[in-house]
């Protein structure tokens, strides 16, 4: 395992360039560097095997100079690139599931130096082992057929082409701390099954099983107060003929209430296979909040769960959705039920989640 | 005499602490608890049969959608009506020491309610129904969570659940532990 040497940025490059056009050009005239991160369990187990002969070869053919790391435990990675040296490095790259994407965007934004650092553009080699972002990231482009006959190709050339895409990220608040999550976060109900469909995720089978019904018996909800600040994209026709789209906010709303599962996303894919807000597009600054309360009542969170599968869960009668800029869940001496963020379970008091000015910058076809 | 004497003989104590999954204390709870349903009948005959209605009036068991069948599942009868032995092993398997796969086990038999060893889109239209109880669910909805709830747990593509494939789908579900417990 290797990683960037300390040495000065050597690379004397016009600091204006737009960043797409600067891997264009490095593309012709430079050697690009990336740190490739590979989680040998993903995939199977053939995280490993599948780099260095599916993946390597394009990078090296593209001019691609790979600085591989091999995690040997969870948060190997975050810990590596929140204290690496990265100012010889043109993208990181991860080869395995969300999670290990999810330790490299949090080990980044944790930095420092984490203005400049933090644009460094991030590729996923899609190993199957639970990949929302990477669907995601495809559907955006459009490359959704030939990313599902073979995600491991069209990822890889995607990252050696070098072209990036601005993608949503949420900043969560979490009793002062920061987390950095790119796919959901949630409480109640789904959250629950968040935690516990662990198992079918790791093998990049859909998130939320069904059987989960069961849970139906007792339906439980939470206390809390939900608050959000609903806004959206709205286009503008300009003078000159060209049109133009921007946020519009709307007065905040503040629910107390008794709560049977609250659950955003701020992309379109939440899993492999899963699509949770079909009209999310990439870096609109949008999260997509869905959320019932106990009134909603037993058939209501049935069809929900029904309807995830078909994507129609979202015009479930009982099942309010909206998307914000931001919003917040906070319970006096602690909010009850499972909290996950990116499916990783935490708790607290008062947990706040907004889209962060800085998105991620993605590559894509 | 000061000593509370038990109820049952050491012989029969011994039986039930190997048979259940419970101390010595909580076999003699169980029994107040049976008792307390019906004293004079459980007084004058320890081996009497409590009729399904009267067992279905302990509050654990009075808002569970699948409190027949519960009862129907453990009474050595098959008909709903229960003796002591019959009230103690389902408080055991109801409780917090039975292992998952016991539960299990048990959750199937109550799911089946055609009684055919396996659970077929009928039962599993009969589970749905319980657990929405006065809620309505279109029928096609219905028939769509059948649908999904069996290809999800369908193994050996034969359209019915099997014991071994409702036990892989509910283990994993912590809830299910939760739904399937008593405290005495």
């Amino acid at each position: 395992m290797t990683v960037a040497n300390e040495s000065q940025d050597t690379l004397d490059h016009d600091p204006k360039l737009g960043h797409s056009t600067l891997s264009l050009a490095s593309y012709l005239l430079f050697v690009r560097r990336y740190l490739v991160i590979v989680n040998p369990v993903s995939g199977q187990g053939k995280g490993l095997p599948t780099f260095r002969e599916k993946v390597h070869p394009i990078l090296m053919e593209a001019g691609v100079k790979v600085e591989l790391l091999v995690t040997e435990r969870p948060g190997h990675a975050r810990s590596m690139v929140s204290s690496s040296n990265l100012s010889e490095i043109d993208g990181i790259i991860t080869v395995g599931g969300d999670g290990l994407l999810y330790e490299v965007v949090n080990g980044l934004r944790c930095r420092d130096d984490s203005d400049r650092i933090s644009n460094i553009p991030l590729g996923i080699i899609a190993t199957g082992s639970g990949n929302g972002l990477a669907r995601s990231v495809a559907e955006y482009s459009k490359e959704d057929a030939d990313y599902l006959k073979n995600p491991v190709l069209s990822t890889t050339l995607a990252a050696a082409r070098g072209k990036v895409v601005p993608v949503n990220l949420m900043e969560v608040e979490l009793d002062g701390r920061k987390i950095y999550s790119f796919l959901s976060v949630g409480w109640g109900l789904l959250a629950d099954i968040d935690v516990e469909s662990e198992v079918l995720r790791a093998i990049g089978e859909s998130r939320f099983t069904i059987w989960s019904f069961l849970r139906l018996a007792k339906l439980r909800h939470y206390k809390a107060q939900l608050s959000y600040i609903p806004c959206e994209r709205v286009s503008r026709d300009e003078l000159n003929g060209t049109s133009r789209t921007s946020l519009r906010e709307r007065d905040p709303v503040f629910i107390d209430g008794e709560f049977i599962s609250v659950y955003s996303t701020c992309q379109s894919y939440i899993g492999s296979d899963l699509i949770f807000a079909p009209k999310a597009q990439p870096g609109d600054g949008l999260i997509h909040l869905t959320y019932m309360t106990k009134d909603a009542g037993r058939a209501s969170a049935t069809q929900f769960l029904l309807g995830i599968d078909k994507g129609a869960h979202l015009s479930v009668s009982g099942v309010s959705y909206v998307t914000v800029k931001e919003f917040t869940i906070r319970c006096a001496g602690g909010i009850n039920g499972t909290i996950t963020i990116d499916g990783e379970r935490v708790t607290g008091e008062e947990i706040k989640i907004k889209i962060s000015p800085r998105p991620l910058h993605v590559f894509a076809l | 005499m000061g000593s509370k004497q038990s109820v049952f003989t050491e012989q029969e104590m011994d039986d039930y602490l190997d048979l259940t999954f419970f101390t010595k204390r909580e076999i003699e709870l169980c029994y107040q608890k049976f008792k307390s349903l019906s004293p004079e009948q459980v007084l004058k005959d320890r081996e009497t049969r409590l009729p399904m209605k009267m067992i279905l009036t302990m509050p654990e068991l009075k808002v569970n959608p699948f409190n027949d069948r519960i009862c129907k599942v453990f009474s050595s009868s098959e008909d709903g009506d229960l003796t002591f032995e019959d009230f103690l092993d389902m408080m055991s398997v109801f409780s917090e020491d039975a292992p998952v796969s016991v539960k299990a086990e048990y959750a199937f038999k109550i799911f089946d309610f055609d009684e055919d060893d396996m659970m077929g889109p009928e039962d599993l239209e009969q589970l749905i129904k319980r657990l929405l109880g006065d809620e309505e669910l279109h029928a096609r909805d219905i028939k769509q969570l059948v649908k999904n709830l069996t290809a999800e747990a369908d193994l050996d593509d034969d359209g019915l659940l099997s014991f071994a494939e409702f036990e892989h789908v509910v283990a994993k579900s912590t809830d299910f532990v939760q739904a399937f417990r008593m405290r005495l």
